[in-house]
């Protein structure tokens, strides 16, 4: 895995780092879940479903939240675990949140400089309906 | 090793398109997520290791344990025992009870971080010599340095695959790194 992008912080902001948060996000889903994302024009999430949020600060501030269904989830806790979803069912807050926590950790580690520079938070998951 | 991604007939085979969502500021990116049928170590490709080890993982994460410990296996390790700590300060208190051969160890976690664990690692009788393995989102190389000159002896950022936990683990093991 590439660590870097050298994108910068400062050089054009958020427009710039979509592809970078894409591309952090796949390698996360290809290396840890066996998983292909693919990039659509939006994603129906139907309820219930899951929130993983984690907050950044420092250089850049803001938080990165992932959302998908339960049986998403679930899917994502057993192919995390190798083992089935029913058998990963309690585990599924703590991997989704390690999902987001990856994503956030990964992103950030692209755009040269933040690295040092950013914290993150403990991710936080919740779940609901219309969220 | 576990390379990822599939073969068409994969996706086909599997078939389970989820949608996923992410937001970061103003940023709005959707996904379709499919999943590929878990892979199965060849015959043989799991059989190049050593001896049997004893490893403690330490992340706050239980999940990650376990990824870890699957990742070690995954790795061709003949993994005898997995100690779990939630965080460096029950690390130390696991380390006096159970002898181990390596330590794969998170840096952000509560009440201990990893870098303070491997610090305080040189005070425990248990601990002399035993290799120290980060594996964290912390990708940066300040945090690099740190865990290095803290005493920590390799680097695996996550997400990370079984074939970076053995490039980076069997060397350490056979006295090579």
């Amino acid at each position: 895995m590439t660590s870097s992008t050298g994108t910068k912080p400062a050089s054009g902001g958020a427009k710039d780092w979509a592809p970078v948060l894409e591309q952090a996000t796949q390698e996360v889903f290809e290396l840890m879940l066996n998983s292909k994302l693919i990039r659509t024009g939006s994603a129906q999430v139907n309820s219930p479903h899951l929130t993983a949020m984690v907050g950044l600060a420092g250089q850049l501030c803001g938080l990165l939240s992932i959302r998908c269904d339960k049986k998403a989830a679930a899917l994502m806790a057993s192919k995390m675990l190798g083992l089935t979803e029913e058998a990963a069912g309690n585990e599924v807050f703590d991997a989704f949140g390690e999902v987001g926590n990856m994503v956030a950790g990964n992103f950030k580690n692209k755009i040269a400089g933040l690295g040092d520079s950013c914290m993150l938070s403990v991710p936080t998951v919740v779940t609901g309906f219309r969220l | 090793m576990s390379k990822a991604g599939g073969s068409s007939a994969d996706v086909e085979k599997e078939s389970r398109k989820r949608p996923v969502s992410l937001r970061l500021g103003y940023l709005r990116l959707a996904f379709s997520a499919t999943v590929f049928a878990s892979r199965h170590l060849r015959p043989g490709e799991q059989d190049f290791c050593m001896n049997s080890i004893r490893a403690l993982i330490v992340d706050d994460s239980s999940v990650m344990r376990k990824i870890v410990e699957r990742s070690l296996r995954q790795a061709g390790i003949d993994l005898k025992q997995a100690v779990e700590a939630g965080n460096g300060a029950e690390a130390l208190a696991a380390l006096t009870e159970n002898p181990v051969d390596i330590i794969l160890c998170d840096i952000n976690m509560p009440i201990m971080d990893g870098l303070e664990f491997v610090k305080q690692l040189s005070g425990v009788a248990n601990a002399k010599g035993i290799p120290v393995v980060m594996i964290t989102t912390e990708g940066s190389e300040a945090h690099v340095v740190q865990a290095i000159s803290a005493g920590a002896r390799g680097y695996i950022r996550k997400p990370f695959t079984a074939d970076q936990v053995r490039d980076q683990i069997i060397p350490i093991l056979a006295g090579k790194s």
